[in-house]
């Protein structure tokens, strides 16, 4: 029996929906670690994930690649407009997810702390330690309690005397300013489609 | 992506990635033909080309292109000499008009005084 890429997966579940689950379990572990290191959040990252997966799984008749290396880079624009977006409004998308009725799962204390190991955001708050002096002060600060403090954006607001929203708008302009040490941390394989 | 030496396990993770498999494919199974919406760009794209096709012809049906107070041409021109005897082309007679054919009596050509002189130029006898 012959085993089908990723991309026949994608190809067929344009008529066979069942076939989508090769494509997600091929990539949902490299997305969710990709998405939580570039939001150093790993309930962003979860919700991000769902979100990309579907619109990937709404948008799957419009994939016309035929290789492995044309369905991750198909996924990966698709996440990367979502995270452009969680960046600009400082929360994520759920059009896609709430058009097929999918809710994300909730996530525990300890499961939090599971995708932030997976994702190594420990590496990264170090990392971004040396970076934040790009940053204005503003920025820095809010980058400081939410990342590395690892503050609730609730008490980040209240420390920075600001609104939640305006808190979570601050980090995320505060992570798209270090996108580029952000991006020369990440994995080789998460990066090649895009390139 | 990020590797992990000591090969750590996340059950969390593969949890949730059952899970968001588990109710992605039910989702599919109830909405086997649920696809995107056009995009904002896409739905701005087509309404442009709809305006391209459309704009022409709603020109043209509210008669834009047809004004009666426009005149394309002088209707005097083709009326200026209406009503007159003249007429396109030579006259039958009188000055100008066509006279009869002669035909020329054929002669010997005229000499050249040239050719002898050429000829000698060439070295010719």
């Amino acid at each position: 029996m012959t085993s089908m890429s990723t991309a026949d997966h994608l190809r067929r579940s344009a008529r066979d929906p069942e076939a989508f689950a090769g494509f997600f379990d091929a990539y949902f572990d490299d997305l969710l670690g990709y998405l939580t290191r570039r939001t150093c959040d790993a309930e962003a990252g979860l919700d991000l994930t769902a979100e990309s997966f579907a619109q990937a799984y709404l948008s799957r008749h419009r994939f016309r690649g035929s290789t492995d290396r044309e369905a991750a880079a198909w996924l990966y624009r698709i996440a990367k407009r979502q995270l452009a977006r969680y960046f600009k409004r400082g929360r994520a998308e759920r059009e896609a997810c709430k058009r097929l009725g999918l809710e994300r799962p909730q996530l525990d204390e300890e499961s939090e702390r599971q995708i932030e190991r997976f994702a190594a955001l420990d590496d990264l708050r170090a990392t971004l330690r040396v970076e934040l002096s790009e940053l204005s002060p503003a920025h820095r600060e809010a980058l400081l309690l939410r990342v590395v403090e690892e503050l609730p954006y609730r008490e980040v607001g209240r420390r920075l005397a600001i609104s939640e929203p305006a808190a979570r708008a601050r980090v995320s302009r505060a992570l798209r300013a270090l996108a580029g040490a952000l991006d020369r941390n990440q994995n080789q394989l998460v990066e090649e489609p895009l390139t | 992506m990020t590797e992990h030496p000591n090969e750590e396990r996340f059950p969390a993770v593969d949890q949730l990635r059952e899970r968001l498999r588990s109710d992605l494919l039910s989702a599919a199974r109830a909405n086997p033909a649920a696809r995107t919406r056009f995009t904002r760009r896409q739905r701005l794209a087509g309404l442009a080309v709809v305006a391209l096709m459309a704009a022409p012809a709603g020109l043209a049906v509210a008669g834009v292109f047809s004004s009666a107070e426009i005149e394309y041409e002088c209707p005097a021109a083709e009326k200026l000499h209406e009503g007159s005897k003249l007429e396109l082309g030579a006259p039958v007679e009188g000055p100008g008009a066509a006279g009869p054919v002669v035909e020329e009596e054929l002669t010997a050509p005229p000499e050249n005084p040239c050719d002898e002189e050429g000829s000698a130029r060439r070295g010719a006898p």
